[in-house]
């Protein structure tokens, strides 16, 4: 009895370090095959549609960034890549300090950026003691990959809004970084 | 190894697994996972309730989750999780975002009551080493809190119901003080400008889509300001006083008129609405109109254990349950109020 006790419990330990190196609840994707659309609007009505292939060959940019949640709760910091909110913005005319830039998800969530913060200017806080504290070059992203994978669902995939530094791992709030983006628009400030 | 075969060689190895179990004795304890979905300043007397009810259902395992009051729901409703007991800081969401709201390919709402079971009221935390702490009080606080070297900080109205609301009881203060100076002192210098409208005794809050102010710290959520008021950044913050109690912080109580705490001043609360130009929902209009703060629960009509979540609506709102918030610095709403009883658990309704 004891010696099968012994077997089942080595045979268990062999299953879970077989089933630990297949990850069979990892989705094996690259992101080769994700179908989106993202709509950009400009300030004067100029429009550009992009699939996630299309943004994925724009130019990158990389950095670090985090956030955290209205209980406190920490994610990240990741590694981030994606591109540039400016540069999206410029394929329909630019942003100016004149606009706010409003992103929308598939969810019927959005939120709005003034400008400043188009150029990554948040109150950036340390995850360590959560407090605000200053920051170097800080961007605002819109983000096709983290830790070197394609987003998961739970985490926004395809796009989501990041707000990154190239050196730094602080976080800002995370209603910012908003999820399963489909939709870019630049929008004069209102008066 | 593609995802197919991954998969073929996990249920595999499960199938395995299965095999050498069954039949050996090994027995497991089967939990049912309770799901609660709660406003964030629930997080502390859920989590004091969390542990009573599992001591007194030892087969229960409850899992609360915080957001804030819409998040929470469109939880359920928009992004289709699966919840067992929902509450929120405002009662009015839940009627507003769930009665009318179909489960997919059904004609069955969301949820078709809830239960008012809780209160609170906004004023000012602070900590004892904050400037004038000693000279602070329900009389002067808009005084106080205008002065030049006070750093004050409030929660964003476009996130946060402590938000707007505090821009509400900036303008029923203005009405109780007979004083047309205060909301423009605390809260006049957003940018783009916050606007003021009044229409035959009724007050309209304009606030626009990006507007940011140069002398308060505004944050996401009552979260963000704790850490704030505890590094000294700032010396009040608005916020509710069930979150101050629970970190330890002194506060400014302030009069019912304006505190949206008391039944007796609904109407004048009602003088006062709040308009959010960005509508960061596409299920909610973002208007609020000034009333009695009041938390309210439901149980989704799509709840994994209905009986289950009914026993736990029921202990909220026990003597016991009201015991466990009170340690915890959460009010209870004594009688509860079940809006469409006739659609609520028993339990809920005639609790034993």
């Amino acid at each position: 009895m004891k010696t099968k006790i012994i077997a089942a419990v080595g045979i268990l330990l062999i299953l879970a370090s077989v089933l630990v190196y297949l990850e069979p609840w990892e989705e094996d994707t690259n992101g080769d095959d994700i179908d989106w659309q993202l709509n950009i609007t400009g300030p004067n009505g100029a429009q550009e549609i992009l699939s996630y292939d299309e943004i994925k060959h724009l130019p990158a940019y990389e950095g670090f960034g985090g956030y955290f949640t209205t209980t406190g709760l920490i994610y990240g910091p990741y590694e981030v890549k994606g591109v540039l909110l400016t540069d999206l913005c410029d394929l329909v005319g630019g942003v100016t300090p004149e606009d706010v830039v409003f992103v929308s998800a598939i969810d019927g969530y959005s939120s709005v950026y003034d400008y400043d913060r188009v150029l990554g200017n948040f109150d950036t806080y340390d995850p360590d003691t959560m407090e605000v504290v200053s920051h170097g070059e800080s961007r605002l992203v819109l983000m096709y990959e983290q830790n070197g994978k394609p987003l998961s669902y739970d985490d926004g995939q395809p796009l989501r809004i990041a707000r990154i530094g190239p050196d730094d791992k602080l976080l800002i709030e995370g209603q910012y970084w908003v999820k399963w983006v489909d939709g870019i628009e630049v929008e004069k400030l209102e008066e | 190894m593609n995802t197919r075969n991954r998969w073929v060689s996990f249920v595999a190895l499960a199938a395995i697994l299965l095999s050498a179990f069954s039949g050996g004795g090994c027995g497991s304890s089967h939990k049912t996972t309770l799901k609660v979905i709660n406003a964030d300043s629930l997080m502390v007397p859920f989590t004091a309730i969390e542990k009573a009810f599992e001591e007194r259902h030892p087969d229960v395992d409850v899992l609360i989750e915080g957001h804030g009051s819409i998040q929470a729901i469109r939880h359920v409703t928009e992004l289709y999780h699966e919840f067992d007991v929902i509450a929120v800081a405002d009662w009015s969401l839940l009627p507003m975002m769930m009665y009318d709201k179909p489960m997919p390919d059904t004609n069955i709402p969301y949820a078709d009551w809830y239960v008012k079971f809780g209160t609170n009221r906004l004023g000012l935390a602070y900590k004892p080493s904050g400037k004038y702490a000693d000279e602070i009080n329900s009389s002067n606080w808009y005084e106080v809190i205008s002065r030049s070297n006070v750093k004050v900080g409030t929660s964003d109205p476009q996130f946060d119901s402590c938000g707007y609301r505090a821009l509400m009881m900036c303008q029923l203060a203005e009405l109780y003080y007979n004083d047309d100076t205060i909301f423009e002192k605390v809260m006049g210098d957003f940018s783009p400008k916050v606007s003021v409208t009044s229409d035959n005794g009724k007050y309209t809050i304009s606030l626009p889509a990006t507007a940011r102010s140069k002398r308060l710290t505004v944050r996401g959520s009552s979260i963000g300001l704790l850490a704030t008021i505890d590094s000294g950044d700032i010396d009040y913050a608005f916020m509710y006083e069930s979150m101050a109690q629970q970190h330890g912080l002194k506060f400014v109580e302030l009069p019912p008129e304006i505190d949206l705490s008391s039944p007796d001043y609904a109407d004048s609360y009602g003088k006062v609405t709040c308009s959010l130009s960005f509508q960061r929902f596409a299920t909610v209009i973002p208007e609020f109109r000034g009333e009695r703060i009041l938390y309210a629960m439901t149980i989704p009509k799509n709840a994994p254990h209905p009986d289950v979540a009914a026993e736990f609506v029921a202990f909220v709102l026990s003597p016991e349950g009201c015991e466990v918030l009170s340690k915890a610095y959460q009010p209870s709403l004594i009688p509860p109020i079940v809006d469409r009883p006739e659609n609520a658990p028993a339990l809920v309704t005639s609790p034993s």
